[in-house]
């Protein structure tokens, strides 16, 4: 079935149509000619109103003879993983391959991780960030692609494309691919930008912060009115807001885009530096510093976690979040049953200093997850068939939008959720309930689902969510320039992987255990100059030369 | 008469000091307890009052969403049979294993008897740590499986040591006697040391059934897999690690506090020790003691 | 094999053994397990000299010999750890250990029955909640929003972030372990006092002791012996904590102050999967935690206490 020729990328949606439209034709047919099993008989009930393009027999392009079963471990993020849900069933019976999903919670997912790697104990299909990928491959634990590129022709197309060639290099390990990417078709905008209560601004006559001076004097005045109340917090520990907040003040490294990693790239001189170690860091630590004694940081920043911080943001009790911003429906639902004019909403990036121009890093398009298999699964070639599937115009529908009849209609040669399904209105119980999208099985994300439903909610009550207008807003910031994609690590050599990864882990235990001393004013900031220079001596140098000699080979 | 003066200024002072002890008693027992009650009045108060901080001696807008919200969650009812499972059947192999281990070092004509007992002591005075721990049960497969959170502890030194002292007080005569009679081994001890040992047997069913329903670090080096894990485990990625994002949906939509959920979390999983402990109590006295010295 | 006993005459030791086969028998499970779990996990001690290579196994590892405890020893983060780990006990033994010993005393002056029973009954009931409750009680309580600070804030003080200063770690953490366990380990004392003769008390009333000087001179020496086995007991722990508790406890923050070698030993061996070097620390711990107890117990013997065993 490779009949998508085309980049994925020029694949446009009526395109995309017609070939599922051929492809379900094709998969009909196919069931004729071998016709063995009952499976479409047994999914009565959904395929007998719309069941015109072969909803009674949906077997697909992809069948196993023999069953193909496997264990494929995923973190348990937002959403409850099961086994027993819409997709896996569809594949289950349609595919023949029984998909067993080792969920594992979030918080212990990369300490569960490192202690399989550790102990040569990975199950056969496991997602990891790519460093780890590379890491483990060059320990020689799992299954190079490379070897199988005759039958993942659908992954090859979309990944050696123009739009992704230059990244998939910088993932590849001594030339070998070894993990299969979970790659946008469409995303909503996301960026790791300010977000705060609007209507309290306007309730004070404070003027929309353009600058982190501005949004300073702002919270300022949000804190005269509310004294009882501090404004902003963080979520997982101060890394994570240095991060968000460090690019655009000058410098860069952890945050929303880059989590646990301090180097960065910095166009201004075109080569990585390690953020902390960089003058402009301090500005960041200034602020925070000063906003912690002036009653504006949340004294408890540092044990509170997403949920904790959004309970506070939705009572009214924090005004501003710098997280991704397509939390910021979930903050207004909520709000809004507490007070009926509240809303949060996005600023534009923020200037810092005497640069008149803003500039912020967010999210590159696809993610940095892979999906690997472990040379000790059985049938490795038949599970890189199965997900090249999961890269079809097939998977990447059966994926995202679930089933024909079940979870979507035809309309317009668009697939669209049922408005029943649409009811549902929040992305993370569409997903729970059926099994789609991102964080569950879906490796080509189209989130045109979840926009299908925030429209569909907009238009019913009459109140379209924030997260259309700044998605909106977030793509015009791209293509300003004012919003740039994190991009990728160069390659680097299994050597140079595990200086890094010792690196990293000395520093950031260091960092880690000092930088609550200079926000909460135990140690001074005067001493911070000397600190940098240290967590420079310590590695941070040293991390740049490695990162640069990479570069340099790549260049 | 001066003697008598004496006597009563004591008898005062004693009344005092009686009254003064009493009272600190009295007080430390409401510390124990007020904890507990607050954690209940939280859970069951309206997230608003508990989000403004307005409850601190009795409930307000008594409300059980909490509850629903979290009954509703799948994987902490999963996680509540897990444990019940891992209690029962850990409890009996410890038990059994236990057992089975102290008769023969109770009984003085085992030869070796010494050696043995300190090859067995010997573990538990070279406590390997946690590591190596981990390594014997991935190197015996045993990872991600129920038999890492059954086996490894199964026999704790203290207690079969307890068993063992309890087992050498019986009466000699009459394991002899059954001898006589051609009872094996094996019969005398599940025929006759058994039954006679009830006490410390159920002293001990009682220990280890508390470690095995209380165990969070095993499960936690030992389990992946989140259908596995045990409720300890569950607690702590709600109440420690707030992972409660899979409740996230209700939280927005019943406007329940994370307080409320944390709270009601930790009661669920003490009620089951506050409902037997009464019952359990009179087991206290006999062969408590090396637990004790063990806490 | 009864023909075989015939003609060679058999030692004493291998009739006595014959004789309780059936006790052996019996023994070979238990021992089987010891053999495979205990020792089992100290023959994995070795990848502790190792470079342990998860690919290549245990036997197949380049061996290093002592590279990982040299790391570990000259780390400069070594002797805070040590430093940690001692101070949180020695913070247990000054205000830990009195507390069931004072309890106990108190529970002994308690002449009604009834409400001794009460007392008694609620003080050990925290003893078998499980550590993540009590942590997630502590957490709680101690944030900003918590009860503690409600309590300081209507009393006009200033709220505290406890949780995020280390000076305040090994408060809460002795604290809560007295809250927890105080009123458990005090049965042993209760069960000490109880077997004190009651005719000592008699004879002390009528030389017209106050019960305060009952305590001092009867109660109290009546279970000095018991005191003392404790304390040794204790001193012989020095180097392992209840890193449990401190695992779900401690953050970034009061890592200056929480940090202890089991604690490192998770995160280096287990979440950064340095499986050599975690070995290599646990075996440094296991070393000195026998030579500790092990004199321990010598002392124990020598203060004519009765032995650990």
């Amino acid at each position: 079935m490779r009949r998508t020729k085309k980049n994925a990328k020029r694949a446009a949606a009526v395109a995309l149509t017609v070939l599922l439209g051929m492809q379900c034709a094709a998969c009909a047919a196919g069931e004729e000619e071998q016709d063995s099993r009952p499976t479409a008989a047994e999914q009565t009930e959904s395929g007998q109103g719309e069941g015109e393009e072969g909803g009674q027999e949906q077997r697909c392009s992809l069948y196993f003879d023999e069953t193909l079963s496997f264990t494929w471990m995923i973190p348990e993020s937002d959403i409850p993983l099961k086994d027993d849900i819409l997709t896996l069933n569809w594949i289950r019976e349609n595919m023949n391959v029984d998909i067993h999903i080792m969920a594992v919670p979030d918080s212990d997912y990369s300490t569960k991780l490192s202690t399989m790697a550790g102990t040569n104990a990975l199950p056969d299909v496991v997602e990891m960030d790519a460093s780890m990928m590379k890491t483990t491959a060059s320990a020689g634990m799992l299954l190079n692609l490379s070897e199988h590129e005759s039958s993942m022709p659908d992954y090859l197309k979309l990944m050696e494309g123009e739009e992704r060639a230059a990244n998939t290099a910088t993932y590849k390990h001594e030339g070998n691919l070894y993990g299969f990417q979970i790659l946008e078709d469409y995303r909503i905008g996301i960026a790791p930008l300010p977000v705060i209560r609007m209507d309290l601004l306007e309730k004070y006559g404070i003027e929309t912060p353009a600058s982190w001076e501005e949004l300073y004097d702002a919270m300022l005045t949000l804190k005269e009115k509310d004294p009882e109340h501090y404004v902003f917090s963080t979520r997982n520990g101060i890394k994570y807001l240095i991060g968000n907040m460090a690019y655009s003040m000058g410098a860069g490294g952890y945050g929303a885009t880059q989590s646990e990693f301090p180097v960065y790239y910095e166009p201004d001189e075109d080569r990585y530096i390690y953020g902390p170690g960089k003058a402009e860091f301090k500005n960041v630590i200034a602020y925070l510093a000063n906003a912690y004694a002036d009653g504006l940081l949340h004294q408890d920043y540092n044990i509170m976690d997403r949920t904790m911080m959004t309970s506070y943001l939705t009572s009214g009790t924090l005004s501003l979040v710098i997280d991704n911003t397509t939390f910021s429906n979930a903050y207004n639902e909520a709000l809004r049953e507490l007070e009926s004019d509240a809303y949060f909403d996005m600023l534009d990036p923020l200037t810092y200093g005497d640069k008149t121009t803003a500039r912020q890093v967010t999210f590159s398009k696809d993610w940095d997850q892979f999906s690997v298999i472990s040379v000790k699964a059985k049938r490795g070639e038949d599970i890189v068939k199965f997900f090249n599937w999961l890269y079809t115009q097939e998977g990447e529908l059966l994926t995202n939008y679930g089933v024909e009849g079940e979870t979507y209609k035809w309309a317009d040669g668009q697939p669209q959720l049922l408005d029943a399904v649409c009811e549902i209105g929040n992305y993370s119980t569409l997903r729970a309930s059926y099994g789609l999208g991102t964080w569950y099985i879906a490796r080509l994300v189209n989130e045109k689902t979840n926009m299908d439903m925030l429209k569909y909610l907009g238009e019913k009550t009459g109140d379209l969510p924030v997260n259309i207008s700044q998605s909106e807003r977030i793509q015009k910031l791209k293509e300003e320039g004012v919003l740039v994609s994190v991009p990728s690590f160069p390659s680097f050599s299994a050597q140079e992987l595990e200086r890094i990864t010792t690196l990293v882990t000395s520093l950031n235990a260091v960092f880690e255990q000092e930088i609550d001393k200079f926000i909460t004013g135990m140690r001074s900031m005067d001493d911070w100059d000397a600190f940098a220079k240290e967590l420079n001596n310590m590695g941070g140098s040293e991390l740049e030369e490695i990162y640069n000699t990479a570069y340099s080979r790549l260049k | 008469m001066r003697g008598r003066e004496k006597k009563k200024r004591r008898v005062r002072g004693d009344r005092v000091f009686a009254f003064a002890n009493l009272a600190l008693l009295l007080l430390f027992t409401g510390m124990i307890l007020f904890p507990i009650y607050y954690m209940f009045i939280v859970s069951i108060s309206g997230s608003t009052n508990v989000v403004r901080g307005d409850i601190t001696w009795y409930p307000q807008n008594i409300n059980l969403d909490a509850y629903k919200t979290i009954l509703k969650n799948e994987s902490l009812g999963r996680s509540y049979l897990n444990t019940v499972f891992y209690t029962v059947a850990g409890t009996s192999i410890s038990v059994f294993m236990s057992a089975l281990c102290a008769y023969p070092l109770s009984r003085k004509q085992l030869y070796g008897r010494r050696a043995v007992t300190f090859f067995i002591i010997f573990t538990m005075l070279f406590d390997v740590g946690m590591i190596p721990r981990f390594l014997v049960v991935n190197a015996l497969n045993l990872r991600n499986t129920v038999f890492s959170i059954l086996l490894p502890g199964a026999i704790d030194v203290y207690y079969m040591i307890m068993i063992r002292t309890f087992f050498q007080g019986l009466p000699e005569e009459m394991a002899e006697s059954a001898k006589m009679d051609g009872a094996g081994e094996w019969k005398i001890f599940s025929r006759i040391i058994v039954p006679l040992s009830k006490p410390v047997l159920a002293s001990v069913t009682l220990f280890y059934a508390v470690g095995i329903w209380n165990s969070y670090l095993g499960p936690l080096l030992y389990l992946d897999e989140k259908k596995l894990y045990p409720l300890q485990l569950i607690l702590r990625n709600i109440v420690i690690s707030n992972e409660m994002s899979t409740m996230s949906g209700d939280i927005a939509s019943m406007n329940i506090s994370t307080m409320n959920i944390k709270y009601a979390v930790i009661f669920i999983s003490i009620l089951p020790i506050l409902c037997i402990y009464p019952f359990i109590q009179k087991y206290f006295n006999k062969g408590v003691m090396v637990g004790a010295v063990k806490g | 094999m009864r023909r075989a006993s015939n003609v060679l005459k058999p030692s004493k030791v291998s009739q006595r053994i014959k004789k309780n086969r059936e006790l052996y028998l019996l023994l070979l499970l238990p021992i089987l397990y010891f053999v495979v779990f205990k020792y089992g996990a100290m023959f994995w001690l070795v990848v502790a000299f190792e470079d342990y290579n998860p690919m290549e196994g245990v036997l197949g590892s380049q061996w290093v010999g002592l590279k990982w405890f040299k790391t570990f020893l000259e780390e400069p983060y070594f002797l805070t750890l040590i430093k940690n780990t001692v101070l949180i006990n020695v913070w247990g033994l000054l205000f830990y250990f009195p507390a069931p010993v004072i309890l106990a005393l108190m529970i002994n002056e308690v002449r009604q029955k009834k409400l001794k029973k009460v007392i008694q009954t609620v003080s050990y009931l925290p003893y078998f909640f499980s550590v993540v409750v009590i942590c997630g009680l502590i957490l709680n309580l101690c944030s900003l929003d918590g009860l503690i600070n409600q309590i300081l804030s209507f009393l006009g003080l200033q709220k505290i972030s406890f949780m995020n200063k280390p000076e305040w770690f090994r408060p809460i953490y002795i604290l809560s372990e007295i809250w927890q366990k105080a009123g458990w380990s005090s049965i042993i004392y209760l069960a000490a006092l109880s077997g004190i003769d009651a005719q000592l008390y008699e004879a002390a009333v009528i030389d017209g002791a106050s019960r305060w000087k009952q305590i001092i001179h009867i109660s109290l020496p009546g279970i000095a012996s018991v005191i003392s086995i404790q304390l040794l007991l204790t001193l012989g722990n020095i180097l392992s904590v209840g890193y449990e508790k401190i695992m779900l406890l401690y953050n970034g923050s009061t890592m200056s102050t929480a940090d202890v070698i089991s604690t490192y030993v998770y995160r280096r061996g287990i979440i950064s999967a340095d499986l050599s070097y975690g070995t290599a620390v646990n075996v440094f711990q296991a070393v000195i935690g026998l030579v500790l107890i092990i004199l321990a117990n010598k002392a124990a013997q020598k203060a004519e206490a009765a032995s650990l065993w």
